[in-house]
């Protein structure tokens, strides 16, 4: 017993400080996925990758474009969305601090073009 | 202990609407002062949402040092921390969780389980999302949350972190300054 | 046991000297025998299909799943498939029937093959095709509230609709009665940071007289949610069964799936599955040496493990992006590569950690006070372990000699076997013990495997056939092995998956290990087996 106490006073303060634990994850670290609007072409291929309803694309509004929906707390952070984007409007960010006290805050509801593709959850 | 707030957010109309997370942290800052008593509920987890609180209990993290603290029972929790899908088999004891803690108290959603299914949405054997069966304070999206990500979520219900997705937009941070 | 006598893996003359045994062992009514590579398969009609399991024992096999499918839609009634073992000749062998859908019973095996038992019961809640003869006619996997008559692996039954719920009959605990007996009800939830089961304890004073576990309370209906999804989609799923074995079910999955395709999995890809695959035993069982110690209540064991661990799953999450290895395995590779200072970091960080880990072990193994409570409690003995098919660490502390990275080699550990880890006594020491070798032989692995780490690509495409097929995956995650078995559609799409996980043998045999112990002493006990719920039931 008194190895491990001199030990564990050895070893020392371990606990990060919280300046320490809000930096940036891992540029691996698959986080928030991020839309660039201007760099879709509303293709769907990302809803029809997505494994949950975390994307919904709309049908082609008469004004031209569609409803792009994208909602994080059915997110999984799978990543397939982004490596199906074939313009490379979606991508996976490392931000992780995602909590809400609202629910439909973790809703992106967007327009984008419409460009043929699926309109509800397909298999990929 | 600084409170941070969050510029007012302006929706497409251009009215102000309510201030992200003031309701939720005016309500923290009254009851829950600088302490949150957490009872974790498993509603049909993978058991990855339970080792990352288990992680942030742990020496890296040191949840303790804010004030969260895990409690063994509903009956001495200020929030009820839900992670699964709400399993069939798991609803009523979730309800009886529930019903066993004193007012006030505040629920949270760990994970898109709880939030909204995930891969399990849908299955006979899940009832569910979590905000059908009790109210929710706060959604703490990740398939897990880092406990980095688990940490700032119940900060958020502390009233001492700010909320980050508006709308599903991400701010950026904004300038820390003391206030009152 | 009967000695098959075949010495040489895999080959020709070894399986055609089974087929004459097997052709021996289940008598003139065999129907056909056929298969390749490493699986045999045997069919042999419903009315012998207890007595085919029975000589597959006498030929040394171990059951080691069994799987119900509904194929009434091909006038074949309900097929049942029993999966046995054969190391000695690396084979595994399918024995199979069919049901006759309008009369959906069949012979239990249970009574002379206990193994079979929760296999056969789960196979009646969810199919309702009935093991006649089984000893326990208990519901398992349904409990009170759901239809009598409700099915959900049916085709016919929709799996998006939950069934209304009926009033509950009480479950018939067996519980022990008497004088100064008292029936302790625990959980589902439970005091911890623990997944939810139930544990009705029957005891005189502080003593446990008997305990039975009720489970499934994490049952989300994954084979069912599986069937219709493309093999990709079903991936997602497949990941997200159980935290701790990510990684461990995603690539047995995975391997299911390439064993149908046929596909040759490159080299680089399987060098990395094989390390990746033994950190996840790596953090997991220094995790399971702290939460022994939180057991007893030794604080710097405790936080020391949850260190260490942490600083894996973060070097996890910088070499894959995620914490558990999400999203690291699909059919025919991985889904990433790791490049020249990656594979630097993983060996470097698995080093320095397995350093640390090596020091925690030499001061725990010198801690009195928590060797002497490890010691002599939650004995499971061997004999036990064999009859009900205990796996993994589990098996292996009771002296059982069964390792599948060694008894059915896959990635490239017939090249790097790992050293056999076993213990005698059984106890909870026993179990803390193979789990500190065993991390040990990981790191090593890991090692070993990075330092001749071939170039080339992570990945190939994977054609499957287009009359879809059967195939089976396996892996020894950190709890023991998992077995997959996996049907594909003609579409590409699952037919019928079914999940075997290590915890899936061995939560039985917990409670058999809680009798004459203190109830205090439980949590204990069920801290050294470290079973996933969430893996058994699904």
């Amino acid at each position: 017993m008194l190895r491990i106490i001199t030990t564990a006073l050895r070893i020392g303060r371990v606990t990060e400080t919280l300046e320490t634990l809000e930096a940036a994850a891992p540029s691996a670290f698959r986080g928030r996925p991020h839309l660039d609007v201007d760099r879709c072409d509303g293709n769907a291929a990302c809803q029809a990758a997505c494994p949950t309803t975390a994307i919904v694309l709309g049908p082609p509004r008469q004004a031209g474009g569609r409803d792009f929906t994208l909602d994080y707390g059915a997110c999984v952070f799978c990543g397939r969305c982004a490596a199906a984007c074939a313009p490379g409007a979606l991508t996976m960010t490392t931000d992780y601090a995602l909590a809400t006290g609202r629910r439909q805050d973790l809703i992106l509801r967007v327009e984008v073009p419409y460009g043929g593709g699926h309109e509800g959850p397909t298999d990929a | 202990m600084r409170d941070l707030t969050m510029a007012p957010v302006h929706d497409e109309q251009g009215d102000e609407i309510e201030r992200a997370g003031e309701a939720l942290r005016a309500a923290a800052r009254r009851l829950f002062r600088r302490s949150l008593h957490i009872r974790l509920v498993d509603t049909g987890s993978c058991n990855g949402c339970e080792f990352e609180v288990l992680a942030l209990m742990g020496p890296l993290y040191d949840a303790q040092r804010f004030g969260i603290e895990i409690v063994a029972s509903p009956r001495h929790a200020d929030l009820l921390l839900v992670t699964g899908p709400i399993t069939r088999h798991l609803h009523r004891p979730l309800l009886d969780a529930y019903e066993a803690m004193a007012e006030p108290r505040l629920v949270a959603a760990m994970g898109v389980c709880p939030i909204d299914g995930g891969v399990f949405a849908g299955s006979y054997a899940v009832d569910g999302p979590l905000d059908r069966i009790l109210p929710v304070d706060v959604s703490i999206p990740g398939c897990p949350p880092r406990p980095q990500a688990l940490l700032h979520g119940l900060l958020l219900a502390l009233g001492r972190a700010e909320q980050r997705l508006v709308a599903g937009r991400w701010l950026p941070r904004p300038d820390r300054s003391p206030r009152e | 046991m009967a000695d098959s006598g075949i010495s040489v893996v895999g080959s020709a003359s070894a399986r055609s000297e089974l087929r004459r045994q097997l052709r021996l062992g289940l008598g003139p009514q065999q129907a056909s025998i056929g298969g390749e590579g490493r699986l045999i398969s045997a069919a042999v009609p419903s009315r012998h299909i207890a007595d085919a399991c029975v000589s597959m024992a006498g030929l040394g096999a171990t059951l080691c799943t069994m799987v119900g499918t509904d194929d009434r839609a091909d006038g074949r009634g309900y097929g049942l498939h029993y999966i046995f073992s054969l190391p000695a000749a690396d084979l595994l062998v399918d024995v199979s029937c069919d049901v006759p859908a309008d009369a959906a019973e069949y012979p239990s095996a249970t009574p002379r093959l206990p193994a079979a038992h929760w296999y056969e019961r789960e196979v009646r809640d969810l199919l309702g095709v009935v093991p006649v003869g089984h000893p326990d006619p208990r519901r398992l996997v349904l409990h009170d509230d759901w239809p009598r008559g409700y099915h959900p692996l049916r085709k016919d039954v929709d799996g998006r609709l939950p069934p209304p719920r009926v009033e509950e009959r009480p479950f018939p605990f067996r519980a022990i009665h008497g004088e100064g007996i008292n029936e302790v009800p625990v959980g589902p939830f439970h005091a911890g940071i623990i997944e939810p089961g139930h544990f009705r304890f029957s005891v005189l004073g502080e003593q446990i007289v008997h305990l039975e576990a009720r489970l499934f309370y994490v049952h989300r209906g994954i084979e069912k949610i599986c069937e219709g999804l493309s093999v990709k989609r079903a991936l997602e799923v497949v990941e997200r069964i159980c935290g701790v074995c990510t990684l461990s079910h995603s690539v047995a999955y995975c391997q299911a799936v390439e064993s149908i395709s046929g596909c040759v999995v490159p080299r680089r890809a399987q060098a990395l599955r094989t390390a990746l695959l033994e950190l996840e035993r790596l953090y997991n069982h220094i995790g399971e040496v702290g939460n022994i110690c939180a057991g007893v209540g030794l604080a710097f064991g405790t936080m020391t493990g949850a260190r260490l661990k942490d600083e894996l799953q973060r070097l996890a999450e910088r070499l894959t992006g995620s914490r558990y290895l999400r999203g690291v395995a699909q059919p025919g590779g991985l889904r990433l590569d790791l490049d020249a200072a990656a594979v630097s970091d993983l060996v470097h960080t698995v080093r320095r950690v397995a350093g640390e880990f090596a020091k925690l072990e030499t001061l725990l193994l010198g801690t009195e006070s928590l060797i002497r409570r490890l010691e002599g409690t939650g004995i499971l003995p061997r004999q036990a372990a064999l009859d009900l098919g205990a796996v993994g660490v589990t098996a292996r502390a009771s002296g059982v000699a069964r390792d599948i990275r060694l008894a059915h080699p896959y990635a490239l550990y017939r090249e790097y076997p790992p050293a056999l880890v076993t213990q005698t006594k059984g106890d909870i020491h026993a179990r803390f013990m193979v789990r500190v070798r065993e991390a040990h032989e990981a790191a090593r692995l890991i090692d070993a495997v990075l330092a001749d780490l071939p170039g080339g690509e992570t990945w190939i495409p994977t054609a499957l056939p287009a009359t879809g097929g059967q195939g089976l995956g396996w892996t020894e995650s950190p709890r023991g092995e998992h077995i997959h078995w996996l049907r594909l559609g003609p579409d590409g799409t699952v037919d019928r998956l079914r999940v075997r996980a290590a915890s899936y043998c061995n939560w039985p045999l917990v409670p058999l290990t809680a009798s004459g112990a203190m109830i205090a002493d439980f949590p204990l006990i069920n801290k050294s087996f470290e079973l996933c719920y969430s893996c058994l039931d699904r």
